[in-house]
């Protein structure tokens, strides 16, 4: 606000869905996330399955995560894509303490591979880093998958709040903003019918 | 918008389209048309784009204008029966502007302004916002249906009056773009659901200055309604058209000066509803006439005969199937009011106000959830909500869910299909593509349990359908001697309604008594077979609500008022047995019967 005319206050708002197993604290995360940030700027008229928090990047930049809590039952898998199309990010946890977690996250990033905007922003993060006597998934196995595939990755606590507001400012960090507030109409510009495209087979059978 | 760059744009959306719609192509294909449908519709697209080139030729557009002027009226089609659009005449004009000044075009309420409601301060000025009439479908209706000639304003008529005289192509000043971009962009639709007041917008549409956009309008929508588009060439018919009139509105008096957002948005609103309930019938497929539908439009009422079978195929369905552990069931009534919430979907024809359905709905499952907290251990989240949804569906049966829902992706604003509204809106996608897809293995159920669910429901429905049958000829044969003797005005009708065979999950009298003007929707979400051509019905129809709504408007609205908290208070009481019914009155006249907030204040309450 000093410097009007260099440092034009910018906004944008993104979409970030939350995936992973049943338990792992996805819920806890977010939860952690939108009530500890300093700003404490919500806005949910409904229900808490979508949240919305806004941080500050830098001094001119303020970003709004719209944050999509998913169902994660198996019932609903192949109607996941419904909820990442469009999503700017992916915050994709696994429990630390739980080794068939990291395999269920894994398999939600490929989902995303596959499926998702290719500039997905992706970060892996093992959660419950506070029951580190429990620890089943060591640090080194999940880091090498994620740096492999160029996720962000972080160990994290939503019990504590260790690691949260990093992972989540790593996130901001990587998002075009400036494309974004460039093209604000693109969005969901791509016509595409209201199913996902694994399930597409059931629908016409007549 | 320039002609050759659209032209591009086109060629781009139709090539990641035609992966997208490959197989409803496919399935469907019409194998009388020789030129594919989308070849010949791309053509018929850029010609239309065209006409609204600012650099074409203005005497091209000119000469189409007055050939579709006198087909149309601008302000026709707003009113449920008003199906026969191009016999109307000035008189018609008046009755449905009038008409959207009813309850029923402003759409459903909702505290979509309490994004303060976390905070959980029930300030005064909140009150006071909150209170906007709540809809009441049936009543709602009946208005929409007996429009009141005598208020028109005067400055109205004589607008309307003026759209039928030629009027010169409006010249397009080169800033308008720039403009039009400029105001659109500073303000992102930030919040859930911005305010809008419908109103306002069409009071500004119709002052002198637009008329030349009314003759815009008016001509996109005759070319709109005279052939048939596939899917795709219909969004962006709408969107680039919405786009390209909002430019021209920002040119004239009063819109020229949109200063804040929220005059932007309700612009953007208002057009979006103005132009979507006039082409509801050519967009919404359930109500489309057999040869509009293009493979698309057929793939949505075909999916939604899947749904509507495994509706009836499993209405079986326990909480516990679904892995809901909570002591609900369809009598619940939180269950049974975000039903009725979710089936006004179908009531309404604006994608806004059909969000605003939904969303009620979902406000309701999460009061539902917060009641629910105080016995178990349940947190708010999709994992609660999701099934949850998919149980209420299941138990209230809402019509044409997935033709609404493709109507709401289709057509609802890009700018305004963000955040909550868009995460409800695919959880829905989600519920209601789940009940096209169960299975066995879908459910928490044994495969022996199953196939008996199946059996005996099977048994069940077989009965019934002996029995409705039954039912129905004593009812035509009733019917049948009640009209030899008066031939009265609503013959054709009822006539109807006992041949088309009653839906199970309406009563004829129920449908009877639902007003005359929502005969026509409530027969074609009815029955989704696809053959609907307008009927006969409208016309004799608008004579009868002429003669009578006059003395009735008055004494209607009180009655509606009243039967609104009557019914809003039976609810609460249900769901807030411990608390005095005093105070539940209190809060029902605060909120204005608006449950969702009712509910909201007795949470708050009882906490
Ligand atoms: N010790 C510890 N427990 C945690 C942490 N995060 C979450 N939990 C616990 O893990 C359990 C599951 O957390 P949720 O946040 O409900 O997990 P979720 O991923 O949202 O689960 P679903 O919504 O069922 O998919 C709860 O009992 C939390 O208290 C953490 O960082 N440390
Ligand atoms: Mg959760």
């Amino acid at each position: 606000m000093a410097d009007l005319v260099t440092q034009e206050p910018r906004f944008a708002q993104f979409k970030l869905v939350l995936l992973g197993e049943s338990a792992v604290g996805k819920s806890s995360i977010v939860h952690r996330f939108v009530t500890d940030s300093f700003d404490d700027l919500r806005e949910s008229t409904i229900g808490a399955a979508f949240l919305t928090q806004t941080i500050q990047l830098d001094e001119r930049t303020t970003i709004k995560f719209e944050i999509w809590d998913t169902a994660g039952q198996e019932r609903y898998k192949s109607l996941a894509p419904m909820y990442y199309r469009n999503a700017n990010c992916a915050l994709v946890a696994y429990d630390i303490t739980q080794e068939s977690s990291l395999d269920r996250a894994k398999s939600w990033i490929q989902e995303l591979q596959k499926q998702a905007s290719a500039d997905i922003v992706v970060a892996l993060v093992g959660n419950k880093l506070d029951l580190e006597a429990e620890r089943k998934v060591s640090t080194k196995e999940a880091k090498e998958y994620a740096d492999e595939l160029g996720l962000i990755f972080k160990e994290i606590s939503a019990k504590t709040g260790e690691g949260i507001k990093d992972v989540f400012h790593s996130i901001a960090s990587k998002l075009p903003v400036e494309e974004k507030l460039n093209s604000a109409t693109k969005r969901r510009r791509n016509i595409d019918l209201n199913r996902p495209s694994t399930n597409n087979q059931e629908s016409c059978s007549c | 918008m320039s002609f050759n760059k659209s032209f591009n744009k086109l060629g781009s959306a139709k090539a990641t389209a035609s992966v997208s719609t490959a197989k409803g192509d496919s399935v469907s294909a019409n194998p009388t048309r020789s030129e594919s449908e989308s070849d010949r519709g791309h053509k018929q697209l850029i010609n239309i784009l065209g006409q609204f080139e600012p650099h074409h030729d203005n005497k091209q557009w000119t000469s189409i204008e007055a050939s579709t002027v006198s087909d149309q009226d601008l302000f026709a089609n707003d009113d449920d029966s008003d199906d026969d659009g191009d016999e109307d005449d000035e008189e018609e004009e008046g009755d449905v502007i009038e008409n959207e000044k009813l309850p029923f075009k402003e759409g459903p309420s909702i505290a979509e302004k309490d994004e303060q409601r976390i905070d959980k301060k029930p300030e005064s000025s909140k009150l006071a916002a909150e209170v906007e009439p709540q809809v009441n479908v049936s009543n709602e209706n009946e208005d929409s249906s007996e429009p009141d000639h005598s208020a028109i304003p005067s400055t109205a008529k004589e607008g309307i009056e003026n759209i039928t005289k030629g009027v010169d192509s409006i010249q397009v000043k080169s800033e308008n773009k720039s403009k039009s971009e400029r105001l659109t962009k500073q303000n992102s639709a930030k919040k859930t659901l911005t305010k809008f007041d419908f109103q306002r917008f069409l009071k500004q549409l119709r002052s002198k200055d637009c008329e030349p956009v009314l003759k815009y309008i008016k001509s996109f929508l005759t070319q709109f309604q005279a052939r048939t588009w596939s899917v795709d060439e219909q969004i962006k018919l709408v969107k680039e058209f919405q786009q390209f009139i909002f430019g021209k509105l920002i040119e004239c008096k009063p819109f020229d000066n949109l200063s804040t957002d929220e005059d932007v948005n309700n612009t953007m609103e208002g057009l979006e509803k103005f132009i979507m309930s006039r082409i509801y019938n050519d967009t919404f497929p359930p109500l489309m006439v057999e040869r509009k539908l293009s493979p698309s439009h057929r793939e949505d009422l075909s999916r939604d005969k899947i749904y509507h079978i495994n509706l009836k195929k499993y209405r079986w369905i326990q909480p516990k199937h679904l892995d809901i552990h909570l002591k609900i069931d369809s009598e619940t009534s939180f269950v049974k009011l975000a039903g009725t919430e979710l089936s006004k979907v179908n009531d309404y024809k604006s994608p806004r106000d059909k969000i605003i359905c939904i969303l009620n709905c979902c406000k309701v499952i999460f009061a539902l959830i917060r009641q629910q907290q105080k016995i178990h251990k349940v947190e708010e989240n999709a994992d609660i909500f999701v099934p949850l949804l998919v149980f209420v569906i299941l138990k209230c049966k809402t019509r044409n869910l997935i033709s609404n829902l493709s109507f709401i992706e289709r057509f609802r604003n890009d700018r305004f299909l963000v955040g909550e509204s868009s995460y409800y809106v695919s959880s829905l996608q989600i519920a209601a593509n789940f009940i096209t897809t169960i299975e066995q293995s879908l459910l928490t159920i044994s495969a022996e349990d199953f196939a008996a669910e199946i059996e005996n429901n099977e048994r069940k429905l077989k009965e019934e359908s002996i029995k409705r049958k039954r039912e129905q000829k004593i009812l035509e044969e009733k019917k049948a001697q009640e009209d030899a003797q008066k031939q009265g005005l609503f013959s054709p009708l009822t006539e109807m309604i006992a041949g088309t065979g009653k839906g199970e999950d309406f009563a004829p009298s129920q449908v009877l008594k639902s007003s005359a003007g929502i005969f026509q929707q409530s027969l074609s979400t009815l029955f989704s077979s696809p053959s609907r051509e307008s009927s006969p019905v409208s016309s004799s129809v608008d004579e009868l609500k002429t003669a009578k709504k006059q003395s009735l408007e008055e004494s209607k609205k009180e009655a509606r008022i009243k039967s609104e908290r009557e019914t809003t208070l039976k609810n609460l009481k249900q769901m807030f047995p411990d608390m005095d019914s005093e105070i539940l009155l209190d809060i029902a006249i605060a909120k204005n019967s608006n449950i969702g907030d009712c509910i909201d204040a007795c949470l708050e309450l009882t906490e």
